[in-house]
């Protein structure tokens, strides 16, 4: 297929023409969406019924990192300490002179994600700690990094419909249950007391 | 004094009302709380009276007869403090200065402390 790129206009649509088998010229092109979260439609003429096509935008809504902090040991035993949470090297969190303890839920901007249409992409977390030594295990975490995508995309061979929806489901997918879940993340800001020993609770 | 706890929905259905608990370490209820119904992606902040006495090490949350996508979070246990240590609390005596030594090639990891 031989294909020539115009930029009819920036702002609606790339347009491309091309000659199909028969040797007509055929134009398609890409425009924005008339609905959804910047989606876009491709048009490829003379078949007037449009294709929605994945984009970033429209993969990623409202993305978020949910860590988790444990201890093995009470929280006098503990010192302040800092703590960087990363996304892709972009700053999420951090805690400054405190002792993060529980889990934490953080929201993240959708093009701090990487994202696909198909298969889950790889993305970066990282969490930063300045206290002790490299070598301690006095706490321990974990992250959950969670996106809401419109759809996606999974190839699959089944005999039926149902055979192949239950095939391509090799990570966890919420579609339609809610899913309360507890969160720390105003308790450590709030919460200060005094213990009887005369730690400070942060 | 009063503890705020978040709750959000992370899911895609708009979740049913339910109780939250506040549970001492024999999962006693200290205090209990309605959580509303959430739509996606909203979140509450409750707060829950907690009367601390000074002796209580660990405190948790819990929804309850909550059946929701994933149950994993449906609980958080926040750490207190111990108990006032009485004793001596450190190494133990007799450590050499440079704890870490290789002996015949490997390293005596328990010289160090705790074993993982």
């Amino acid at each position: 297929m031989v294909g020539s790129r115009y930029h009819i206009s920036q702002e609606s649509f790339l347009a491309t023409l091309a000659l199909d088998s028969s040797g007509a010229v055929r134009l398609s092109y890409v425009g924005a969406a008339d609905y959804g979260p910047d989606a876009l439609w491709l048009v490829r003429l003379a078949d007037k019924s449009p294709i929605m096509m994945p984009s970033l935008e429209a993969m990623s809504r409202t993305p978020g990192l949910q860590c988790n902090s444990a201890w093995e040991d009470t929280r006098n035993n503990y010192r302040p300490h800092g703590v960087l949470l990363t996304a892709n090297d972009v700053w999420v969190k951090a805690f400054q002179n405190t002792v993060p303890d529980g889990r934490y839920l953080f929201r993240l901007n959708p093009h701090q994600i990487f994202t696909s249409s198909g298969q889950p992409m790889p993305n970066r977390v990282a969490m930063h700690t300045w206290h002790m030594n490299p070598g301690h295990y006095a706490t321990s975490s974990n992250y959950e990094l969670i996106v809401r995508t419109a759809w996606s995309e999974h190839y699959a061979f089944a005999a039926t419909e149902e055979e192949a929806r239950r095939g391509v489901g090799t990570y966890l997918v919420n579609h339609d249950q809610p899913d309360l879940g507890i969160f720390a993340n105003a308790t450590i800001s709030q919460l200060k007391c005094r213990s009887p020993a005369g730690w400070t609770f942060r | 004094m009063d503890i705020p706890v978040m709750v959000a929905n992370l899911g895609e259905a708009t979740s049913s009302p339910v109780r939250l608990l506040m549970l001492g370490e024999k999962n006693e209820v200290l205090a209990t709380t309605q959580v509303p119904a959430l739509n996606p992606g909203a979140d509450k902040t409750l707060r829950m009276p907690f009367d601390y006495d000074g002796k209580l090490a660990q405190l948790t949350f819990r929804l309850e007869e909550n059946h929701d996508f994933d149950a994993s979070n449906d609980s958080l246990t926040l750490t207190l403090w111990g108990p006032k240590p009485t004793g001596y609390v450190g190494p133990e005596p007799g450590l050499p200065k440079v704890p870490l030594e290789a002996e015949g090639g490997r390293l005596e990891w328990s010289r160090v402390g705790r074993a993982v």
